[in-house]
């Protein structure tokens, strides 16, 4: 008899939510990054791409009262290149997630509603695509095309929605055998219909919960070519700052401050992404959590010693006496 | 059945079970707690078949899982007393209870004929259940004879046994579930609840599932296993037709309360609870098919709105005021015959 | 029956192809849910088809519907053949002849208000344009069904009704069409057996007010001996006995009829007395095309004699108006 979390909808997903203490401090850190991001202009001390002179005593200078996370290899305040940086890992990590969940919503519905040879044609080729690694494909791709941000979104976008596919046809086989699909047939709803009206809204949160943690792929994905160098050399993203300071010595300097930063600036939105990704899930699938017959340690309270027993309006009860 | 055999006697046979104003509320956190069972008092005889009725949500299954100590985890007993043969059942360790589950009272869960593991045959089930039991509790038992093994491999000709007592070959151990009927895997999971020698078995809705002629089958099988077994057997149902065929007692719940408990032949045929008359009146009869079914009004109470006098005073046609403010007790109309009305403590 | 039958099935077939195994050169074997079935439903009259689950009663309903095409036979809809109509056809037939099903808790789309879901249907079919016009049909329906009054009800979502509520909201949608002809598979075993009766005068209602004609689908006997005329007893895909409700409880022809009556659990310790249970389970449907030798209920019929191995027996008249597929009567 425990409440009965409604998941069908989003409010009732955001109601279950709530008491997932993981889930809404993942979101906080993920409501931070995105913070930072929109406001970066007002939050960072220094415009990273203004000209600075460039002096023997600003190269990798430590941390300072001017510069709080010291500056790099280019006499550059390391924190406003952090701040900064946030904004590009971050498109790029919403962007291609939107694109990869909606080809993967996508295919995902259409082979789980029609079935048949179209759903074998299009899980043949995801399981192709799911088998092929990604990151050197991407490289490969990165390397053909120009390696500007809107290629990098959409390569990182077109090969990573074969996980979203998989669930989310797997999410429309169940719906659609539900007997309110077929109802929908018998009163005469024709395919396109059932799938606007009663298909969709009963995937659309299992694909929130799949946004998430698509987001957080795309973003380590984004660092991994930029630190690999195949990024827009005009744009500024945490992985590009570890590729610099890679590349430019920072470790040989000892420069940990130029490191650091973009580090943990991946870890912080992919954590965060993951906590709030697995505190929806727990609401999705309560069964993760609670088992439904505890043999109970302390199910017996009150005992009453002795051998009246009575009602709870203190009225004692009609024994059995036979 | 024609050839009934003697009911067991009602006032000497050997008192099995002895339940006494159990209640059982759900707590849930910011909410208070909400009665599922108020005040249950039932006697179970040895060979005695005891019929629960109720619709759903009326508090059978919270009962019955009461009774084994099997509550969900918001379920508390707050209070009550169920002695088992004497022992106090509420006053036992978890140990000692689990035995009890097992060698004492047995359950046939609803719907746990579908919950079969699939990928295992029935058989190793069966034969899981006994060895599970049979390194819980070695001291008391002692040899394959009463029904407990060491390993799966002794435990064999026991399984054979059991399936063989509920009317499948011994061969079929080998089988799958998915290669049983619904009738079938029903009959096997009487044997497992069969498995150790419990002297009460309750069964939970074991036909709902089941067309009518596996009904049928399963209901003559629990009559002949009582028989034979000298098992004391609680059916819960909601078919009144089940509880007519083959119960010696019904106990009729609503909204967690008693609502009349008598013999079979009184409840069907001199109910006194307006609640019982008016299920009967509800219930299709073949033998009058031009009589009108009647339904009653409204809907069975919500646990955590429970209307504050007889629970059943909101669907009644005959509530007078008193039946709104104040919950009526159990009373004793005559030798085996309780109902909890205003009306019938009134006369 | 003076009048023209509204729903005349012919011969009528569905037969479900069975995945051959890997190293299959045996025949292909088909799932023979329903197997030659024929019957009239007259109009406005209210016809009870009573099997065991898998006896094929479930997808007769679908096929008559048009959601499984059938192998043979024919339907005809006030006259029309409608067996093979085309996809425009078949949308409009659907107007016509509407479904409750079984479970009212899975037959609605939790995420659909009330209203919106009694309103569906006239979406689909584009009925009903103006937003007037709708709610006012959308009110009838749901008043028609017993939900009064209706404002109560249309902003609610289905988990906040009761089962009895749930399975009066399927009726609203599905009467909200006028549909003729109501298909209504089990409507009443998932409910409590105190809401049963309500559900079920509403239908009885429905049928005296509007003339609509029920096939009355279920698995339960005492249920449609209430409030049919005619009962349709199906056992393995066919029809073995049919007739005027009243006269078939009092004088089953068909062993199977006969077992099945014996069975079912009067409410009276009284009437407990001598039941036929047929021991084992209906036989499998699966079998290759067109192989059945005997009849379909000799292997559990009790008393089954050699005639009955070789001969499959076709309904003949048994009484008035009455039919029993039986060799030995």
């Amino acid at each position: 008899m425990t409440a009965q979390t409604d998941i069908t909808s989003l409010s009732g997903l955001w109601r279950g939510f709530r008491g997932n203490r993981m889930g809404v401090i993942g979101l906080v850190m993920l409501l931070l990054a995105i913070g930072m991001a929109v406001f970066a202009p007002a939050l960072a001390p220094y415009d990273p791409k203004a000209p600075v002179k460039v002096t023997i005593d600003n190269i990798y200078a430590p941390p300072s009262r001017e510069h709080l996370l010291g500056t790099d290899d280019a006499a550059k305040d390391v924190l406003s290149q952090f701040i900064y940086g946030s904004r590009v890992s971050l498109t790029v990590g919403f962007f291609a997630a939107f694109i990869s969940v909606a080809i993967g919503g996508w295919i995902g519905v259409t082979a789980g509603f029609w079935g048949g040879k179209v759903e074998t044609g299009l899980m043949r080729f995801t399981d192709v695509m799911l088998v092929i690694p990604d990151l050197p494909l991407a490289v490969v791709i990165v390397a053909l095309t120009q390696p500007s941000l809107w290629n990098i979104i959409f390569v990182i976008g077109i090969l990573g929605w074969t996980g979203t596919a998989r669930l989310v046809r797997s999410q429309t086989l169940s719906v659609k055998e539900r007997k309110f699909v077929l109802r929908a047939r018998a009163i005469g709803a024709g395919n396109g219909y059932i799938v606007r009206r009663h298909i969709l809204p009963l995937v659309l949160p299992l694909l929130v919960v799949n946004t998430v943690l698509v987001i957080s792929l795309a973003i380590l994905n984004e660092s991994t070519l930029s630190f690999l160098g195949l990024s827009d050399p005009t744009t500024l993203s945490w992985g590009q700052m570890l590729n610099y300071a890679f590349t430019r010595g920072a470790m040989s300097a000892g420069a940990w401050w130029v490191l650091a930063p973009p580090g943990f600036g991946i870890v912080w939105v992919v954590l965060g992404c993951t906590l709030l990704g697995q505190g929806l899930e727990r609401v999705l699938n309560p069964r993760l959590e609670t088992h439904h017959l505890a043999v109970g340690r302390q199910m017996v309270v009150s005992r009453v010693k002795g051998s009246e027993v009575r009602g709870s309006e203190g009225q004692p009860t009609d024994t059995l006496t036979l | 059945m024609t050839d009934q055999p003697i009911p067991p006697d009602m006032t000497t046979a050997p008192v099995l079970l002895d339940v006494r104003g159990v209640t059982v509320e759900f707590v849930s956190k910011g909410q208070p707690p909400a009665r599922a069972v108020e005040c249950v008092s039932f006697r179970l005889r040895k060979g005695e078949m005891l019929g629960l009725v109720g619709e759903s949500g009326c508090g059978k299954t919270t009962l019955m899982l009461a009774l084994l100590r099997l509550l969900p985890e918001a379920g508390r007993i707050v209070c009550g007393q169920i002695d088992f043969l004497g022992r106090d059942l509420l006053a036992l360790s978890e140990q000692q209870m689990a035995e009890v589950r097992w060698t004492g009272i047995s359950i046939v869960f609803q719907g746990a004929m579908n919950a079969l593991n699939p990928v295992r045959t029935v058989g190793d089930q069966i034969a899981e259940a006994l060895v599970r039991h049979g390194t819980l509790a070695p001291a008391l038992h002692s040899g394959a004879s009463a029904g407990v093994a060491r390993n799966k491999k002794a435990a064999a000709p026991r399984v054979g046994e059991l399936l063989e007592l509920v009317g499948i070959g011994a061969n079929r151990s080998g089988q799958y579930p998915h290669q049983y009927s619904g009738g079938m895997r029903q009959r096997a999971m009487i044997a497992m609840a069969l498995a150790c020698n419990p002297q009460v078995v309750i069964a939970d809705e074991p036909t709902t599932a089941l067309d009518v002629m596996i009904q049928a089958q399963i209901l003559e099988l629990l009559d002949t296993l009582r028989h034979r077994l000298g098992l004391s057997v609680i059916l819960v149902t909601h078919d009144l037709g089940v509880v007519a065929e083959v119960c010696d007692t019904v106990l009729v719940m609503y909204g967690g309360v008693v609502a009349e408990y008598a013999a079979v032949d009184t409840i069907f045929n001199d109910p006194q609870h307006p609640y019982t008359q008016r299920l009967l009146h509800a219930f299709p009869d073949l033998s009058k098919p031009e009589e009108a079914l009647v339904s009653i009004p409204g809907y069975p109470p919500r646990l955590d709105a429970l209307p504050p006098g007889c629970r059943f005073a909101p669907r009644c046609p005959v509530a007078f005021e008193r039946c709104h403010v104040e919950p009526p007790a159990l009373h004793r109309l005559d030798g085996f015959h309780w109902a909890s009305c205003h009306l019938v403590s009134n006369q | 029956m003076t009048n023209p039958p509204i729903l005349q099935v012919r011969g009528l077939r569905t037969l479900f192809p069975v995945k051959k195994t890997a190293f299959g050169r045996e025949p292909a074997r088909f799932v023979h849910a329903v197997d030659d079935v024929s019957f009239d439903l007259g109009r406005g009259e209210v016809l009870a088809l009573v099997g065991e689950s898998g006896c094929g009663k479930s997808t007769l309903a679908l096929t008559l519907l048009g959601l499984e095409t059938p192998t043979a036979g024919s339907v005809l809809f006030e006259g029309r053949d409608v067996t093979h109509a085309s996809g425009a056809e078949q949308k409009a037939l659907r107007r016509h002849i509407q479904m409750v099903f079984q479970d009212p808790y899975e037959s609605l789309n939790p995420l659909m208000t009330i209203d919106e879901i009694v309103a569906e249907p006239l979406k689909v079919h584009g009925l009903a344009a103006g937003k007037g016009e709708r709610a006012g049909r959308v009110h009838q329906a749901l008043e028609d069904a017993g939900l009064k009054p209706a404002e109560t009800y249309v902003a609610r979502y289905p988990h906040q009704l009761s089962g009895g509520q749930r399975q009066r909201v399927v009726i609203a949608s599905a009467l909200v069409l006028e549909p003729a002809l109501l298909l209504a598979d089990e409507p009443v075993s998932m409910l409590d057996v105190s809401i049963r009766a309500e559900i079920l005068s509403l239908l009885a209602e429905l049928r005296a007010r509007r003339g609509i004609s029920i096939l009355f689908i279920t698995h339960d006997l005492a249920t449609a001996a209430h409030f049919t005329d005619r009962v349709a007893v199906m056992y393995l895909g066919r029809i073995v006995e049919i007739g005027p409700t009243r006269q078939v409880l009092a004088h089953p022809v068909h062993p199977y009829t006969r077992a099945l009556l014996s069975v079912i659990p009067a409410p009276n310790p009284r009437l407990r007395r001598e039941r036929i249970i047929l021991q084992g389970d209906p036989p499998d449907p699966i079998r290759p095309l067109g192989a059945l030798m005997g009849c379909r209920f000799q292997p559990r019929c009790p008393l089954a004699q050699d005639i009955c191995l070789h001969q499959d027996p076709m309904l003949h008249i048994v009484g008035k108006d009455q039919e029993a597929a039986c060799l030995l009567v």
